[in-house]
C-alpha cells in the first residue's frame, strides 16, 4: 500500500513502478472520483441539460461558496479537529463588510478587507482556544459560531445591508472569459491550498499532527503553532467565501450560510479525508463539494420536492462513508 | 547542558538545544504510522529541506532518508514505505534515523529495546555505540539491568521517584545496582 501512503502524504515519485490501473485504483481519490463519475452520468441520463458548458459552470459557481469554506475545513480537519463556526463567520464578514461601505462610509475595499480580517481574527480566537486553551475544537468552534451569528445580528439589527458600491457584483457574478469569477477564485484557492499542504513543511506537519499529535510533539514540532494556524485559514476561507456571497447578494446579510459548515464538513468526508485526521487531500475536497452541488443541482433539474432532496442526500453521504469504510 | 542547567516548556525547545527523545512506546509517542519511513525521518527537520524558506526541497529530502534508513540498516524496500508495515525493530530504528538525519548533542533512548526482537536489539546497541563515538551523548532509560550493565559509562539509580545512587566504571556491576536499587535513600543533590 504504499502508493496509497505516497499520494495522500505528498510522496515521491520514484515508487512509481506500478501500473496505472493499480495506482488509479489504491489512490484516495478512487472513491470520491468514481463516485462524480457515477453521479454525473446518472444526471445526464436524467436530464438533457445537464452536460452542458453553461450548466456545468453553473454548478461550479454555485459549489464555489461551500468549497472554498471546505478548504480551510480540510486543513482542521487533517489535523484531527473541527471548524463548526465558517459560515456564521463568512455571515458575520460579509455583514461586517457591507455594513463598514454603507454605515461608516469607507471606500469597498477596505470594507472587503476587514471582512476578511475578522474572519481571520475570529479563526486565530478558534485556534487559540484549541491550542493553548486545550479545549475541543467541537465546543470551541460551536460557541464562536453563536457568538460570529449573534454578532452579524447585532450588528445589522437584523436586516440585511444593501446599497453597495456596483463593483462589487463582480465577485459574485462577474466573469473572465466564460468563466464565472467565483470559480476562478476557487479555482485559486485550491492550487495554493494544494501546495501548502504537499509542498511545504507546515503542510507535513499538519498531516502529522491529524496522525499522531503526541509523537510529532514529542519529536520537536511546534504543534501549537500548527494548530492555531489550521483554524486561522479557515477563519480565511471563510471570508474569502464571504467576498463571493456579498458579491453575489449585492448586500450584507446576516442570516446568510446557516449550515453551510455541515455542507463543508460533508464535502471533506466525501473527498475522502479521515474524519479523525492524518489521511485525505485537498483534491478529494473539491470533488466532494463538486459532487454534493452536482447532486443538488441534478436534483433540481429532476424537480424533486426540495424536501425530499434533503433526505436523498443525507442517504447518499451516509452510503458513500460505508463504502469507503469498507474499502479501506 | 555543558555544564548549565536548563528547563525547557516544549520539547521543540529541547530540540533546538540538540537534545532528541527516543520515546518509550514508539507507536504512541515516537512514528506517525500512517506516515512513510520518509516523512517520518525528516518530521522535524525540515529546517534543512526549504527552498526559498518555504518550499520543500523533495530530492534532498529523499536522499538524506535513504541515508539515515541505510546508516541504521531499517529493512525495508523504499523510504516510501509506510512504517505501519514494518517489524518492531525496524520501526525503532526509523526513529533512530530520525535523529541520525540531525546534528543532536544529547539523546535520550527511553527503554529503546522494549518489545524488540533479540537480533534487532543488538543492531540498537550497536547504534547506540556509533552515536557516542560520533560525539553524541545518550541517556538510555532502562529497566532491564543486562543493558545498563553493558552499555552505560555512568549509571544513575533510581528509586521511589529519585537518584539514590550515582555509580561509575568498575562500580557498574549487577550486585551493587541492585543493592542500591533495592536498600538506596534518595539524596538530596543540589
Amino acid at each position: 500500500m504504499s502508493h496509497d501512503a505516497d499520494a495522500m502524504t505528498g510522496g515521491q515519485a520514484e515508487a512509481s513502478s506500478t501500473p496505472l490501473w493499480k495506482s488509479i485504483i489504491h489512490s484516495p481519490l478512487a472513491l470520491p472520483r468514481a463516485g462524480l463519475i457515477v453521479v454525473s452520468i446518472l444526471m445526464g441520463l436524467a436530464s438533457d441539460n445537464f452536460f452542458s458548458v453553461s450548466n456545468i459552470l453553473n454548478v461550479l459557481r454555485q459549489v464555489s461558496i461551500v468549497a472554498i469554506l471546505a478548504v480551510g475545513m480540510t486543513f482542521v480537519i487533517l489535523t484531527g479537529g473541527i471548524d463548526l463556526s465558517v459560515g456564521a463567520v463568512m455571515a458575520l464578514a460579509g455583514t461586517m463588510a457591507a455594513g463598514l461601505m454603507i454605515n461608516s462610509g469607507m471606500p469597498g475595499y477596505v470594507g472587503l478587507l476587514a471582512g476578511v480580517g475578522i474572519a481571520v481574527g475570529l479563526g486565530l480566537f478558534n485556534g487559540l482556544l484549541v491550542a493553548w486553551g486545550r479545549m475541543p475544537a467541537i465546543i470551541v468552534t460551536l460557541a464562536t459560531m453563536g457568538i460570529a451569528r449573534g454578532a452579524g445580528l447585532i450588528y445589522s439589527g437584523g436586516y440585511p445591508i444593501s446599497g453597495l458600491p456596483s463593483w462589487i457584483s463582480w465577485f459574485g457574478v462577474g466573469r473572465i472569459g466564460m468563466i464565472p469569477v467565483p470559480v476562478i477564485a476557487m479555482v485559486i484557492v485550491y492550487a495554493l491550498a494544494w501546495v501548502l499542504l504537499e509542498r511545504t513543511a507546515f503542510g507535513r506537519h499538519v498531516y502529522a499532527i491529524g496522525g499522531n499529535e503526541t509523537a510529532a510533539r514529542l519529536s520537536g514540532v511546534k504543534t501549537n503553532r500548527i494548530k492555531i494556524a489550521v483554524y486561522a485559514i479557515s477563519g480565511l476561507t471563510a471570508g474569502l467565501a464571504a467576498i463571493v456571497l456579498t458579491g453575489r447578494l449585492m448586500s450584507g446579510q446576516p442570516n446568510a450560510g446557516v449550515g453551510f459548515e455541515l455542507d463543508a464538513i460533508a464535502a471533506v468526508v466525501l473527498g475522502g479525508t479521515a474524519i479523525a485526521g492524518g489521511r485525505g487531500l485537498v483534491l478529494g475536497t473539491l470533488i466532494g463539494a463538486i459532487l454534493l452541488g452536482i447532486l443538488n443541482n441534478g436534483l433540481n433539474l429532476m424537480g424533486i420536492n426540495p424536501y425530499l432532496q434533503d433526505i436523498i442526500r443525507g442517504f447518499i453521504i451516509l452510503l458513500a462513508i460505508y463504502i469507503a469504510r469498507e474499502w479501506r | 547542558m555543558n555544564g548549565v542547567a536548563i528547563r525547557f516548556k516544549d520539547p521543540s525547545e529541547a530540540l533546538a538545544a540538540g537534545i532528541g527523545l527516543l520515546p518509550e512506546s514508539r507507536k504512541e509517542q515516537g512514528l506517525i504510522t500512517s506516515f512513510t519511513i520518509l516523512h517520518n525521518v525528516s518530521l522535524n527537520n525540515y529546517g534543512k529541506y526549504l527552498l526559498g524558506h518555504f518550499f520543500i526541497n523533495r530530492r534532498r529530502e529523499f536522499q538524506d532518508a535513504r541515508t539515515a534508513m541505510q546508516q541504521v540498516r531499517v529493512k525495508a524496500p523504499s523510504p516510501n514505505t509506510r512504517v505501519d508495515n514494518l517489524s518492531g525493530g525496524n520501526q525503532q530504528k526509523v526513529v533512530i534515523a530520525r535523529w541520525i538525519n540531525h546534528t543532536m548533542k544529547v539523546l535520550i533512548f527511553d527503554e529503546p529495546t522494549r518489545g524488540i526482537d533479540v537480533g534487532a536489539k543488538a543492531e540498537i546497541y550497536q547504534l547506540m555505540r556509533e552515536f557516542t563515538a560520533r560525539g553524541y551523548s545518550i541517556i538510555m532509560i532502562s529497566s532491564e539491568l543486562p543493558e545498563v550493565i553493558g552499555m552505560s559509562d555512568r549509571v544513575c539509580v533510581f528509586r521511589a521517584g529519585g537518584i539514590v545512587a550515582t555509580v561509575e566504571g568498575e562500580a557498574i556491576n549487577s550486585a551493587q545496582i541492585m543493592i542500591h536499587a533495592t536498600t538506596g535513600r534518595i539524596q538530596h543533590v543540589t
